[in-house]
């Protein structure tokens, strides 16, 4: 009887261990409002840049995210910034991040769908303290480095 | 400095009514041109035979006193020594039977029965407060103490126009004194809109006036009650083609109507123990009035303003001044108070052309540097920019002006001390549906409000003081003078600040955000729709001469310094409201002239005023307009009165009277920048008065040289219009006085 007291208490207290090391591990997907840098390939041997783009992350319930990049410009000479929304991007959680891909993406912009900055080969990964992007915005590469919004 | 004189305005003794003089002023001891004051008075025959029908009338008559003919019956914009205000509350102040009226959109109605006009010039803030720096109107009824008697008059003139007027001056032998009066007239205008075919300033007026009065043994009371209504049209604004110098005839789609129903009660308590005077004046005014116009004034459909109005006003002035002439010291104290209450709506409604010109083309112009091919459309033909207003003042004020008689030396001082408090609530709302044809299917709801609160609050301090002279002949004065005209708020431009909010709110909908300041105004902010008040010092010196009954003259000088100038602005652009704007820093040095001779049969009268007036100091932001004269204010008024009595044996007339009137004004700048200028204009007029026993026959004539000169003009959504004055007016007159 006290052995296997002992045996169920040491098989409890290791359970108890390695589950609550699991879920730490476990990255949980939620929402959150990034700011960071923007590098735009201009595709004439320059870079647009700018350094403090806001972006929004939705968590959807069907393992989608919402991606909002907020009063972003993709140019200098564009005389006016968009809220521009990549809608339903696929995520998978790999460790402490989520990872996320997708390539042919129309966008949601001014009111509606914006094919002309449809997303192609997008990737990047999100966790809680960082989110990096990577994708070509109607032919035009783009990468997304940013941090949580608190953070900063 | 310019020179100045002044003088009032006589007419031939032989056509005064024997009225007596016998109203005690509550707060002055003696007859203006014994006072170091720059002032006109006009008695009844004289506004009879010059036909003095409204208080725009007076201008010209009155030196430097400019009151353009304009809008409708609500507009009374005023100028005086070169200082006036196009919008809200005029430089002004208005007095009728002591009491004081402070809502600007009563001031313009048609005189009837009034026994004496006072034209205050200078700032007479000291004794009456706010609005006042320009000058005071004091009107004088006739009063059934003073007068008995059956009076009725019936006209017709040019443009269909009658009048008619009677009125029942009794009294009892207990020393209760009545009086009942009417008023009607209509018209049928004399500007023709093309786009109806018709008369745009057609209309009719009419009041009623009932007067109880009773004095026994220094104690006396004065109620006067009157009812007014008008119902007009007006407006007659011309766009002129500025590139082609063209002034197109009156062309607009919309109505422009203006309707106006008043009541005024005053009741006015005096009791004099012989070396004091004791008087108590308290004033109601209720005010409901509606404007509709086609604002842009064209005729395509742009938008339509209408504006409501709903104000009652209380006030109560309790006054206490010595009443011997005699005495050394002679003072006059006061405690006034005031409060009233207006709610106002002023719905614009935005139709097809406006959307398209004023809304979407300058929305799309930025959309299309980015999206050449994309377009915001709104589905509504039209929709309401819904505004509504209300704006409780209260007032309240302790003043003391006391005089000390040195021989001939007279030295006045006086203080006020004035507080006026104001808020304006503010919700404008409007609901559109609209789309951008690049991204969206289908139209979507977009509602814009505006709403909150804001407070205007001074403390001021008014004084005044003078040092007078006596002559012989007369008198001299010196005087300096402070000024104070209340701030306000713009409720006219919030038609403009919900339409640059709709589109912000449509942009951020969108998820669209303009780099430049492209789409913002100065006036985004809520506080910028308060402006601030305006205060002048006026120096003056000046005199009353008189040489036996036949001559006489009054002059003054004068220059006066304006602080914060209050000026009517129309944003650059395609802006469809104005703000009233502090100009900083202006000046004014003028001078009038008039005088008066009779010899026998014949008399002359003339005035003549002169007003340098400029900004020292003044940038709207884009332009530097320092040096600049001050719009609206014409430099020059002149007006010569010829008058020649012929007087009958009495079978076919006991008299007749000839009276011929040139008045001049000008030049006048109509903008800013000082480039669009009406020059000296003349108006001739002229009367001939047959009297024969109780009955008084005239014809008469105005602008009998069919002169055409510009009233008004204005600058708005890139357009410039003008107001012409009205053309060649001749009629025919019968009164009885029984």
């Amino acid at each position: 009887m006290k052995q296997t007291f002992l045996l169920i208490l040491t098989f409890a207290v290791l359970l108890f261990g390695c589950t609550k090391s699991e879920i730490n591990e476990e990255f949980i997907p939620q929402n959150g409002n990034y700011t960071g840098t923007l590098v735009v390939d201009q595709n004439d041997g320059t870079e647009y840049t700018d350094d403090s783009v806001s972006v929004e992350v939705i968590i959807n319930t069907d393992n989608t995210v919402d991606i909002t990049m907020k009063a972003v410009k993709f140019s200098s000479k564009m005389p006016v910034t968009l809220d521009m929304t990549i809608k339903n991007v696929p995520y998978s959680v790999n460790g402490k991040e989520m990872v996320i891909s997708g390539t042919d993406l129309i966008p949601w912009a001014m009111g509606g769908e914006f094919p002309r900055y449809i997303i192609t080969d997008l990737t990047g990964s999100i966790s809680d303290q960082t989110i990096i992007l990577k994708m070509s915005c109607g032919g035009y590469p783009i990468d997304y480095n940013g941090i949580t919004l608190s953070d900063k | 400095m310019a020179l100045l004189l002044i003088l009032s305005f006589h007419a031939p003794d032989s056509l005064k009514y024997e009225i007596q003089e016998a109203v005690i002023s509550a707060k002055n001891t003696n007859q203006l041109s014994t006072q170091p004051i720059s002032s006109t008075t006009i008695r009844i025959k004289s506004l009879e035979i010059q036909r003095i029908e409204s208080v725009k009338d007076f201008s010209a008559i009155v030196p430097n006193y400019y009151q353009p003919d304009y809008g409708s019956s609500m507009t009374s914009s005023i100028y005086v020594r070169g200082f006036g205000s196009r919008i809200d509350q005029p430089v002004v102040g208005l007095s009728i039977d002591e009491v004081p009226y402070l809502n600007k959109n009563s001031y313009d109605f048609d005189f009837f029965d009034i026994r004496k006009v006072e034209v205050l010039r200078g700032p007479q803030s000291t004794l009456y407060g706010r609005n006042t720096l320009g000058g005071l109107i004091n009107i004088q009824t006739l009063s059934p103490l003073h007068y008995s008697g059956t009076r009725a008059y019936v006209g017709y003139g040019t443009g269909n126009t009658f009048d008619a007027k009677v009125s029942y001056y009794g009294k009892t032998d207990g020393g209760l004194g009545y009086s009942a009066g009417a008023f009607f007239s209509m018209t049928d205008g004399f500007f023709k809109n093309e786009y109806t075919g018709e008369n745009c300033d057609s209309g009719l007026e009419s009041s009623v006036r009932i007067k109880i009065e009773w004095e026994n043994k220094g104690f006396s009371i004065r109620n006067s009650s009157s009812v007014g209504f008008v119902n007009q049209g007006g407006y007659a604004y011309r766009f002129y083609d500025s590139i082609r110098d063209s002034l197109y005839n009156v062309d607009y789609n919309d109505p422009g109507r203006y309707r106006r129903f008043t009541v005024n009660n005053g009741t006015v308590i005096k009791y004099n123990t012989g070396n004091l005077l004791f008087s108590s004046i308290t004033g109601y005014q209720y005010l409901n009035d509606r404007m509709v116009i086609d604002n842009d004034f064209l005729p395509t459909p742009v938008f339509l303003l209408s504006q409501s109005q709903n104000e009652h006003t209380i006030s109560q002035d309790i006054v206490v001044r010595s009443n011997d002439d005699s005495r050394m010291w002679q003072h006059v104290s006061g405690l006034f108070g005031f409060a009233k209450w207006l709610v106002m709506d002023a719905p614009l409604t935005m139709k097809r052309e406006g959307i398209e010109n004023l809304i979407l083309k300058n929305a799309n112009n930025g959309i299309h540097t980015v999206f050449p091919e994309a377009d915001i459309l709104i589905q509504d033909e039209s929709f309401v920019i819904g505004s509504r207003f209300y704006i409780p003042t209260y007032g309240a004020a302790l003043y003391h002006q006391s005089t000390f008689n040195m021989g001939k030396f007279h030295l006045t001082a006086g203080l006020r001390l004035d507080y006026e408090n104001s808020t304006m609530d503010y919700d404008s709302c409007l609901s559109l549906s609209y789309r951008f044809n690049m991204t969206m299917d289908d139209y979507k709801k977009l509602s814009t409000r505006f709403f909150g609160s804001q407070n205007l609050s001074y403390l001021e301090l008014l004084p005044k003081a003078s040092l007078q002279y006596d002559l012989h002949i007369g008198n001299i004065y010196f005087s300096a003078s402070k000024g104070y005209k209340a701030g306000g708020f713009n409720t006219q431009i919030f038609s403009d600040i919900m339409r640059n909010k709709m589109m912000s709110d449509m942009m951020s909908d969108l998820g669209v955000y303009f780099d430049d300041n492209a789409s913002q105004t100065a006036y985004d902010d809520a506080a910028a729709t308060t402006y601030l008040p305006e205060y002048t010092w006026n120096y003056e010196l000046g005199g009353h001469l008189k040489w036996d009954n036949s001559l006489t003259l009054d002059f003054a000088l004068f220059a006066i310094d304006c602080r914060n100038q209050q000026l009517t602005v129309f944003p650059k652009g395609k802006t469809m409201g104005r703000i009233m704007s502090n100009a900083g820093h202006s000046k004014s040095l003028g001078a009038e002239a008039a005088f008066f001779y009779k010899y026998r049969h014949f008399s002359i009268s003339a005035q003549y005023g002169y007003a340098d007036a400029r900004f020292i100091d003044y940038s709207d932001g884009a332009d530097d307009y320092s040096g600049n004269h001050i719009p609206y204010a014409p430099q020059n008024t002149v007006s010569v009165t010829l008058a020649y009595e012929l007087t009958g044996n009495g079978n076919v007339f006991d008299s007749i009277l000839f009276m011929c009137k040139a008045d001049g004004i000008g030049r006048i700048y109509w903008n800013e920048a000082n480039t669009i200028i009406e020059s000296f204009y003349p108006l001739l007029s002229a009367n001939v008065i047959l009297n024969k026993g109780p009955f008084c026959f005239s014809l008469w004539g105005k602008n009998l040289t069919s002169t055409q000169y510009n009233t008004f003009y204005f600058y708005s959504m890139d357009h410039s219009f003008f107001s012409s004055g009205r053309p060649v007016q001749i009629g025919l007159s019968l009164s009885i006085n029984i």
